[in-house]
């Protein structure tokens, strides 16, 4: 590991679906434990951004570095293993229904182990695997639901599954997608919250993608702003004051309203 | 695609349409090997006379034999268990193999199996695999069991395995069509969850896809058995030894009552694996 390159770059990277250009990042360098707001107005392209860093998406030009290393050349089990190293919690949570906690929370090892010993950890959970994924939902608050079908959980409860799933990756960075649109905006302050606890504990680096603005300048040391597919801000998020929130969700050039 | 199968389970047919297409074919089956239709067309309006000892015997089902037997025939109760017996182990028997060549074959038909995640398509390789997988399962339910059951016990004689590989031929094919549209309907959100956190093909497989398919194909599963429990019954026309095999027998030989004692075991047979099948599927989807 390269002490001291950053711990994500990109470097020209350009991400287009066909001939639609959705994402444009000339240079972006994220630090071992940074935490990160990635904002913007909806289809500036925070989650493509967080997708590209979460290496659930190669870009169509440029390049990605973790830890100095470029990444695309990555493929088999090299690939999964700087994944495992990458937890996501994703918007839509994309539990496996009809499962328990349990089931869910253990899926999180797949990428840590060997073929036959994943298959035997979701079948016949150890002693101590069991008590290691309690252990992590009791840090999240809902220990008590172990056992019970994720079907059956409220939005928050689930949400906080998939927190737990990213966690048991043991990985090195949380990449975080709109993470307070499935809970109800009192529980958002508490969610976005505990992300920066869990990442300070762990010294995890954190990127979560964000449509409430001030929640962000509140809570993160630094944002980064997209408008339509463009890097448009970067910096501690003292920047981001009423005159770059209006710039930034300013309707983009030649759009006219409705 | 969920709704639609559930609906079309819901709509499978009852027990006793089932007994009656069975009636149906028991009739016409032994009608033709006693050359009725000639016999009565010679001896002119003895069909109706027939008819109304068929259905009166249906009131007064035999619980000894109607003729007189060699000393030492097992009691006709005892013939009645041991045909429920045969007609039971010969549907556990097809459905088993079925379960163990479908579920497989199902695997391969799955479209999901063949997709790769980097193209998002299909490879050249892939589509060959997967089109002869459906070929293969298309062809396998495509011929009912009773004609590969025909052909099996022409070719093998009347040996017990000729009979269970013959249904468990399009058994299989059924199944193996089944399972792949539930694998194909499984959480693709949950699957790629996993991929990207690092888990490969087999293993979100295992820990997404299998999952969501599992509870439906168990239920699915009971269903063809109870299927398998007539199908078994019907082989007996080809004699092997189920109730079928009676049943042709008693008619042959004009035993209307013996007749109904063995269709009334049948209908009992068939209406409590639905009774087992049904608590089994309420539990499941609860």
């Amino acid at each position: 590991m390269n002490g001291s390159a950053p711990h994500f770059e990109l470097r020209e990277l350009a991400v287009s679906y066909g001939a639609r250009e959705v994402l444009r990042v000339p240079q972006l360098a994220l630090e071992r434990g940074s935490l990160a707001a990635i904002v913007g107005p909806s289809g500036a392209g925070k989650t493509t951004l967080l997708r590209v860093l979460g290496l659930a998406l190669r870009p169509s030009a440029g390049e990605l570095r973790l830890d100095g290393r470029a990444v695309p050349a990555l493929r088999g089990r090299a690939l999964r293993a700087q994944r495992a190293a990458l937890g996501f919690v994703h918007q839509e949570l994309a539990l496996v229904p009809g499962t328990s906690v349990l089931h869910n929370v253990l899926c999180g090892r797949l990428g840590r182990s060997t073929a036959l010993g994943a298959l035997r950890t979701l079948l016949y959970p150890s002693r101590a695997e069991r008590s290691r994924a309690h252990a992590l939902l009791e840090r999240l608050g809902i220990a008590e639901l172990l056992y019970r079908d994720v079907e059956q959980l409220s939005g928050g409860e689930r949400q906080r599954v998939a927190i737990a799933r990213a966690l048991a990756q043991e990985p090195e960075a949380l990449l975080v997608d709109e993470p307070i649109a499935s809970v109800d905006p009192a529980r958002g302050r508490a969610v976005l919250e505990l992300l920066l606890e869990l990442a300070r504990e762990r010294g995890l680096t954190l990127v979560a993608s964000l449509h409430h603005v001030e929640l962000a300048r509140e809570l993160f040391p630094r944002v980064i702003g997209l408008r339509a597919g463009s890097l448009a801000l970067d910096g501690p998020s003292e920047l981001l004051d009423a005159r770059a929130q209006r710039e930034l969700f300013a309707l983009a050039p030649g759009a006219g309203h409705a | 695609m969920r709704d639609a199968q559930a609906s079309a389970r819901g709509r499978a047919p009852s027990a006793s349409f089932w007994l009656a297409t069975f009636l149906a074919v028991a009739a016409l089956l032994a009608a033709a090997r006693l050359e009725l239709f000639a016999t009565l067309h010679a001896l002119g309006n003895v069909e109706g006379e027939l008819l109304a000892r068929f259905a009166a015997a249906a009131f007064t089902p035999a619980l000894e034999y109607e003729s007189s037997v060699p000393a030492g025939t097992m009691p006709l109760y005892w013939k009645v268990l041991e045909g429920l017996r045969a007609t039971l182990g010969f549907a556990l028997a097809g459905l088993s193999l079925a379960l163990l060549f479908g579920l497989p074959l199902g695997v391969l038909c799955a479209r999901s199996t063949w997709r790769s995640e980097a193209r998002g398509a299909f490879s050249t390789a892939a589509r060959a695999l997967w089109f002869a997988s459906r070929a293969l399962a298309v062809g396998l339910r495509s011929v009912h069991e009773l004609l590969w059951a025909a052909l099996f016990l022409a070719a093998l004689g009347a040996s017990p395995l000729a009979a269970a590989v013959a249904l468990a031929l399009p058994y299989a094919g059924t199944l193996a069509k089944v399972f792949s549209e539930l694998l194909d309907e499984a959480d693709e959100r949950a699957v790629r969850a996993l991929e990207h956190g690092g888990a490969a093909r087999w293993q979100s497989f295992v820990a997404a896809r299998l999952p969501g398919a599992l509870p439906d194909l168990t239920v699915y599963a009971f269903y063809r058995f109870e299927c398998a429990l007539r199908s078994a019954a019907v082989l007996g026309f080809f004699g092997v030894p189920t109730l079928g095999l009676y049943i042709a027998q008693a008619f042959e030989n004009q035993h209307l009552r013996e007749l109904w004692t063995y269709l009334y075991a049948l209908l009992l047979l068939v209406l409590a694996a639905e009774r087992w099948s049904g608590a089994l599927r309420r539990r499941l989807s609860a």
